[in-house]
């Protein structure tokens, strides 16, 4: 069976690189495609020969300015010979799974988020841009949107992050997408017999991750906080810590272990599709306190009403306030987080998980096409939920 | 009424109503003042609006435009303004509301909303110069104009029917749009008629002799049908309404027609109350005129086509009794065999019952279906 790979770029480690070397070592023999690399930056077990970049990749500065050069990707994508594979796993930022496999290749995508500056997020990127860019955004977007909703349509069988990405799958694409979280090398957590008293953050210092709110409640709470993480942002983040908060910077993968380990608990108040620090905090048998809503509502497991298997604590507002109220929930119930029970629980988004669950989808996804040449479309699922004509008139 | 979150904390919950423009008063215009009854919190947005064609309710509460309404010329020109329509429904920022009602028409479904936010669209009709009466609408346009039309159709066609695939729920008001919906934009919808607003008194047999139609005098409602037909029969008709055809329809109208022009509420009450039955020969997407003469307990004789099949109760499978006559083509003859039909039967028709058959279409059902369904709806999306 000859597979191709297909990813938008490799300039740098991200949880969507993670997935791209999870496949990349459960199929050895698969070839790379992708729009850019900085073959300094590949991913763990992936050699420079083993992918293949996209003519985009050969423009002076595409690194660089890789976003601004998004009207040409579609034509980039084009331009792969992906003729002679039997089966195609695309992990998909837009247009990445608009690829045109031929008739006998199967296409599963790994969907990260539907390109989220083109849906739910177009309204706040569009007022980011000055005025005299706002059109010409407007018109490209209104075109991108169209291809993008007519590429998930060709797309086999779509894979989501999590339940949180799979109902924007439904709700964009209007497609049924089987959910496979993405993998977190959880086994190689540990729990240390050493506790300290510390709280901790790890994550770009970027606006949309919140820390600031992590830093006001720290503040207000006196408690200390310890800030792993590098960012635009990171300026304006010092300027509003108190002296409980202490900024780490880049540490090593060491080091972050040792962090992780140790912590009281672990912050976190972004609104994430997935959220891999959470579940690698986990890992360590540390519990998570975090905003309750997308991913972590996934990842942090809450719903035992006894107490003795959650691995953390949700806040429903994203405010200083809400978070300060949460810790100090925390505190008076610290006793009840088993550290194993914790660690139980982040090993089942484990790599192995992810490959075991992966393969399994492949190998039915390969069976059915062979067995079954004409696929039946499942039912839409919103179209199979609403309720009967009578049934809203009230008549019997 | 429904269940969800929608009753329980309402004054939570933010809606925005979108509809294409208020630039006269038709049936969609109705919709979207009940709508606003429903939910009167909400804010509309729209393309165009001329102030003075706006109801009274909308007036006092004001509607956002879009930015093409600044186009001078724009309440004339909207029509020529369709490739930009796109452009100005997706620049609309949604984000703040939990639920959108788009009444569509042209282009509304479009809008982006939030992840979570429950998207409705009340379809009266796919817009029919490039979707149904495409051949025939790019056939009447000069030339140079109809180049232009066809491109800009192509890509606003593929454009609605992507952005459609993104509608959450589809709501259409007849088993006819429903069809339409399907075949188009390939999505199931369920039926909620429109409002009528039934303002009767109790049916009381009528003591009129003459047959009655209502409506805008325009050529796609087929007033002539009915005026031959009368003027074959020497039947009395009183027609009810102006519009750019009446000068034609005055010139072909024999001495038992009657032009009545417009007629202000009351006195068209009087008229529906007593005509001996409506006629009615246009094909519908509803067709108001006949549910509300039969809001009266009057009798419907009706083309059989379009919305009338499923406003007037001809051959219930239940075996109810019939409230109108259908004549099958859209002739002078088959009208007059109808009217002939009609006339040997004329005395079967209660006229209690028909009122009781049009309450299907009265404004609480609509608002108690609607209020239903968008219940139902909401609860579904935060599974």
């Amino acid at each position: 069976m000859k597979i191709a790979i297909v990813h938008y770029w490799f300039l740098g480690a991200g949880g969507g690189e993670k997935v791209i070397e999870a496949l990349a070592a459960m199929y050895p023999g698969a070839d790379i495609f992708c729009l850019f690399a900085d073959k300094q930056r590949l991913p763990r077990g992936i050699s420079e020969e083993r992918v293949q970049c996209s003519i985009l990749d050969k423009i002076p500065f595409s690194h660089r300015i890789n976003r601004a050069i998004f009207p040409f990707y579609s034509g980039a994508v084009g331009s792969f010979d992906l003729s002679k594979y039997d089966l195609i796993i695309s992990s998909d930022s837009p247009p990445i799974k608009g690829i045109v496999p031929s008739i006998d290749t199967v296409h599963i995508s790994y969907c990260h988020t539907p390109g989220r500056f083109l849906w739910d997020l177009a309204p706040a990127f569009t007022a980011k841009l000055p005025w005299f860019a706002r059109p010409v955004f407007a018109e490209m977007a209104s075109n991108a949107r169209i291809s993008d909703f007519v590429a998930a349509q060709r797309v086999d069988y779509l894979i989501a992050n999590s339940r949180y990405v799979a109902r924007r799958i439904r709700k964009y694409y209007r497609r049924e997408p089987a959910v496979i979280y993405p993998p977190v090398n959880a086994v190689e957590g540990y729990l240390s017999s050493r506790q300290d008293d510390y709280y901790l953050s790890v994550g770009r210092l970027i606006k949309n991750k919140r820390i600031d709110l992590l830093i006001r409640a720290c503040n207000q709470l006196k408690r200390r906080l310890v800030i792993v993480g590098e960012g635009r942002d990171e300026k304006a983040l010092k300027a509003i810590a108190g002296p409980t908060i202490e900024f780490l910077g880049r540490v090593s993968s060491d080091e972050l272990g040792n962090l992780y380990s140790r912590c009281r608990a672990f912050l976190f108040s972004s609104d994430e599709d997935f959220g891999i620090v959470s579940v690698e905090a986990q890992s360590f048998g540390r519990p998570v306190i975090a905003y309750g809503r997308g991913g972590s509502l996934e990842t942090v497991r809450v719903d035992d009403s006894e107490g003795g298997l959650d691995t953390g604590l949700l806040f429903s507002e994203q405010t200083p306030q809400c978070l300060a109220d949460a810790i100090r929930r925390f505190e008076s119930q610290e006793q009840r987080f088993v550290p194993s029970v914790i660690r139980e629980h982040a090993l089942s988004f484990d790599v192995s998980v992810f490959k075991e669950k992966i393969s399994e989808f492949v190998t039915l996804a390969m069976a059915r096409e062979s067995s079954a040449p004409v696929l039946t479309m499942p039912r839409r699922p919103m179209d199979s939920r609403i309720p009967a004509w009578n049934e809203i008139r009230g008549e019997a | 009424m429904g269940g969800g979150w929608e009753i329980t904390d309402r004054h939570r919950v933010r809606v925005a109503i979108l509809h294409p423009w208020f630039l006269m008063r038709g049936g969609g215009e109705k919709v979207v003042d009940v709508l606003v009854g429903i939910y009167p919190e909400a804010d509309i947005f729209t393309l165009f609006v001329d102030p003075e064609k706006l109801s009274s309710t909308l007036r006092s509460r004001g509607v956002h435009p879009s930015i093409l309404n600044a186009f001078p010329l724009s309440s004339r020109l909207h029509r020529h303004l369709m490739p930009l329509y796109p452009w100005a429904i997706e620049s609309l920022d949604l984000s703040a509301y939990d639920l959108v009602i788009s009444s569509c028409g042209p282009a509304m479904m479009g809008c982006n909303t939030r992840q979570d936010t429950v998207h409705v669209c009340y379809c009266h009709t796919p817009q029919r110069s490039w979707w149904d009466l495409y051949s025939e609408h790019q056939l009447q346009l000069p030339p140079p104009l109809r180049q232009m039309f066809v491109m800009a159709a192509a890509r606003v066609r593929t454009w609605e029917f992507c952005a459609m695939q993104r509608v959450d729920h589809v709501v259409s008001n007849s088993n006819y749009i429903a069809d339409r919906v399907l075949k188009y934009f390939r999505r199931e919808s369920v039926v909620i008629y429109p409002p009528v607003s039934m303002s009767s008194g109790p049916a009381l047999p009528s003591n009129g002799n003459y047959y009655l139609t209502v409506g805008r005098l325009e050529k796609q409602k087929r007033v002539d049908i009915l005026i031959h037909a009368c003027n074959q029969l020497g039947r009395k008709l009183v027609i009810a309404g102006t519009g750019k055809e009446e000068k034609y329809l005055k010139s072909i109208a024999g001495p038992s027609i009657e032009f009545r022009g417009y007629v202000p509420d009351e006195a068209i009450a009087e008229l529906y109350g007593n005509c001996k039955a409506f006629v009615f020969a246009a094909v519908e997407d509803f067709g108001i005129a006949p549910v509300e003469a039969q809001a009266f307990g009057r009798p419907v004789v009706a083309y059989g086509h379009g919305g009338s099949l499923e406003t007037v109760r001809v051959n219930d499978p239940q075996g109810r009794l019939d409230t109108g006559v259908f004549f099958p083509y859209q002739t002078v003859d088959s009208l007059v065999e109808a009217l002939h039909r009609f006339e040997q039967v004329e005395d079967r028709f209660v006229p209690e019952d028909i009122q009781e058959h049009a309450k299907r279409f009265d404004t609480k059902t609509f608002v108690a279906a609607m209020t239903n369904f968008v219940g139902h709806a909401t609860e579904r999306q935060h599974l």
